[in-house]
């Protein structure tokens, strides 16, 4: 009983450290957010949803972790439950491999671009692959955190993350001819980029 | 490894996901290949620019007055969630600790030798620590009452104060003000009425300073040879629990806290005289309890 009793007055001190864990990250998961919804109003909606919800289970918070993995995964879960009560759509199995044929090579490297057109480019990243870029170019999350945040397996999210810095670097590129560095590769990564979106 | 090999891997080499000996290797092969090099710098310098992108863009920065509101409405909810909290682990618990420590007692009056302390000891105003060192008494009362209560198995759910008896009505509204003059910081949780072993019990809960404080009350009746003017101290097995406990004419008060010593007996000091007026319905006070003034 008195073993009981002391769990419980941990998880008491454990709702009191939610303050000091949780709530500094309220802002990077407004940004996962934002990549999620692409919508100010919408992702403060889910960043509110979030919180409430991580403040709910933060019992079953282990101390120690990493906290705003644990807040991301709480908000994908959201997000998600949020997508099949709006509409009934699922992903194609296939869709991965289409997207993945329009990148077959690696584009040059764009040297001046600004940070509008490392935006913009991020942006042409197709959303399967550009929220595993994000979570882990940005956010800094480990493959493991990442596969436990978006339930995949480890390998889908290396190929992702492999396929969607593939994009991002091919958008760079089209961007960088701009600033006078077009090239072949280029000009071959246009026309098999169009050719993929006409399929 | 080669170049192929290399640019496979580098993504992940920069990640930190790569074991230790791949690592390795990786650094081997950018030793003697100055494209690799390059790749791996052209490849860095795109995650980092992505980030910095990111990181500075007003578009992906949280709103001041939305991150302001929501702070404000999650330390509301975590201020109830920790009082709702505080009254769960109440219900749920204290009705164990508590009665599980008065089982202690009660099993060591009847089996273990009773301990009491005479009017001339009292008189002293030290009053006789008696400790139940009996471990195998403490675990199993307590033991025994962690499936009474904690699982919500008690042989009879608790219910009002009223119920358990007349002269409890209101019991908290004069048990909490009394103990508020001493402990200023401790605010009510919960009271009702629990029956364990076929004894009625009152029981007020308050909880403050990180300490939690049971006030328990049965008719003295119920406590055969527990009779009689006597104020005890137990310590249990458990140090940091502390029983006292003192008899009016017709009821049995007992204090159970996880505060100090002292302090638990200045709390069942300081009900002594409201419990007496309020149970007894007299100004007469045990000569034990006056002792003490």
């Amino acid at each position: 009983m008195f073993e009981l009793l002391k769990r419980k007055s941990s998880d008491d001190r454990r709702r009191e450290d939610f303050e000091t864990e949780a709530m500094p990250f309220v802002p990077d998961l407004f940004r996962v957010a934002m990549y999620l919804k692409r919508n100010k109003d919408a992702a403060e909606d889910l960043v509110q949803e979030t919180m409430m919800q991580a403040l709910k289970s933060f019992h079953r918070y282990k101390m120690g972790t990493n906290c705003k993995a644990w807040m991301t995964t709480i908000m994908y879960n959201t997000h998600y439950k949020q997508l099949r009560k709006q509409t009934n759509l699922q992903l194609v199995a296939d869709t991965e491999e289409k997207i993945a044929q329009t990148i077959p090579f690696e584009a040059p490297i764009p040297q001046q671009i600004t940070d509008e057109d490392v935006l913009s480019a991020l942006e042409e990243v197709p959303e399967i692959f550009r929220e595993i870029v994000v979570l882990c170019d940005v956010e800094g999350f480990s493959y493991k955190e990442i596969s436990s945040i978006m339930d995949v397996p480890m390998g889908t999210v290396m190929s992702r993350l492999h396929r969607g810095r593939k994009v991002l670097r091919g958008e760079l590129a089209v961007y960088a001819r701009n600033y006078g560095i077009d090239g072949k590769e280029t000009q071959k990564y246009n026309e098999v980029k169009k050719g993929g979106n006409s399929k | 490894m080669n170049c192929t090999d290399f640019r496979e891997i580098i993504d992940s080499y920069l990640s930190d996901e790569l074991l230790t000996e791949t690592n390795h290797g990786v650094l081997r092969h950018m030793e003697g290949c100055g494209n690799c090099r390059g790749e791996i710098e052209a490849r860095r310098e795109i995650r980092g620019r992505l980030k910095a992108a990111v990181m500075s863009s007003p578009h992906y920065q949280i709103d001041e007055q939305f991150a302001s509101n929501l702070r404000m409405m999650l330390t509301r909810s975590v201020r109830q969630s920790n009082a709702k909290t505080t009254s769960w682990i109440s219900r749920k618990s204290w009705v164990a600790v508590a009665a599980g420590l008065l089982v202690v007692f009660a099993i060591g009056f009847f089996v273990a030798n009773r301990v009491s302390v005479g009017r001339n000891q009292i008189a002293s105003i030290t009053p006789s620590v008696s400790s139940l060192q009996r471990d195998d008494l403490v675990n199993v009362a307590l033991g025994d009452h962690e499936h009474c209560a904690i699982r919500h198995d008690l042989k009879d759910p608790t219910f009002s104060l009223e119920k358990a008896s007349a002269k409890y009505k209101d019991l908290d509204k004069i048990v909490v003000p009394s103990l508020g003059r001493i402990l200023s910081k401790y605010q009510f949780v919960m009271a009702h009425g629990c029956t364990y072993e076929d004894t009625q019990f009152a029981h007020v809960v308050l909880k403050g300073e990180g300490k939690t404080l049971s006030v328990l009350i049965a008719d003295l009746k119920d406590f055969g040879d527990l009779k009689g003017e006597e104020i005890l101290k137990f310590s249990s097995t458990k140090p940091e629990y502390h029983v006292a406990k003192f008899n009016t004419k017709t009821h049995a008060i007992f204090v159970i806290s996880d505060m100090d010593e002292n302090k638990n007996f200045e709390a069942l000091k300081a009900l002594s005289v409201p419990l007496t007026k309020h149970l007894d319905g007299s100004n007469q006070f045990q000569t034990a309890i006056l002792s003490f003034y």
